[in-house]
């Protein structure tokens, strides 16, 4: 499947930005076949506002 | 540059919301709490990054922050209702899922609607509907 080019600029785009981690983490969300407890678990918020 | 930075949020939602609709009830939650915590880290990444750029007040700062925790504290009962649901799966529990992520949601607006007031229409006020 062809991956259009508007969504590779985006995702860079992020990236450079974000992160990688974060763009990572919403296309392996899309990508999941099957959803555990632990990946569950994993959704949490861990970090405090002021922590920033 | 902002702009792009911008729409490039919006977009990344709207592609997942778009690839997440015919998936199933689990899937889309996934993928929605996934993406409000992302939005919760870029968002308080961004306040940080203004803060530093002596755009954001100490006192604006500070009243961010109890908004985010507040969104915080709602996005991790969000979890504990979907981990719930995960092992019931019972249509109570569903519906409290549902409940919890609409929650969390209303409380995203108070983040995004502060931060926005300093950078008008620098993040999403949504968070994508579990249906």
């Amino acid at each position: 499947m062809a991956v259009p080019v508007v969504t590779i600029i985006t995702i860079l785009g992020l990236a450079a930005k974000y992160g990688i981690p974060a763009i990572q983490s919403a296309i392996e969300a899309l990508g999941k076949e099957e959803i555990t407890l632990e990946d569950i678990q994993g959704l949490k918020i861990t970090k405090e506002p002021e922590d920033f | 540059m902002k702009k792009f930075k911008l729409l490039s949020i919006l977009f990344l939602a709207i592609l997942i919301g778009a690839c997440s609709s015919c998936a199933t009830f689990e899937k889309n939650t996934y993928v929605t709490l996934n993406e409000s915590k992302d939005f919760y880290y870029i968002a308080m990444g961004i306040v940080a990054d203004l803060q530093a750029d002596g755009k954001i007040t100490p006192e604006k700062r500070t009243e961010i922050n109890k908004a985010a925790k507040i969104y915080k504290e709602a996005h991790n009962i969000a979890v504990d209702a979907f981990a719930i649901y995960k092992v019931t799966k019972s249509s109570a529990d569903k519906d409290k899922l549902k409940i919890a992520i609409n929650v969390a949601a209303s409380k995203w607006q108070s983040v995004a609607a502060l931060i926005n007031a300093i950078k008008p229409g620098l993040l999403p006020m949504t968070i994508k509907e579990v249906k």
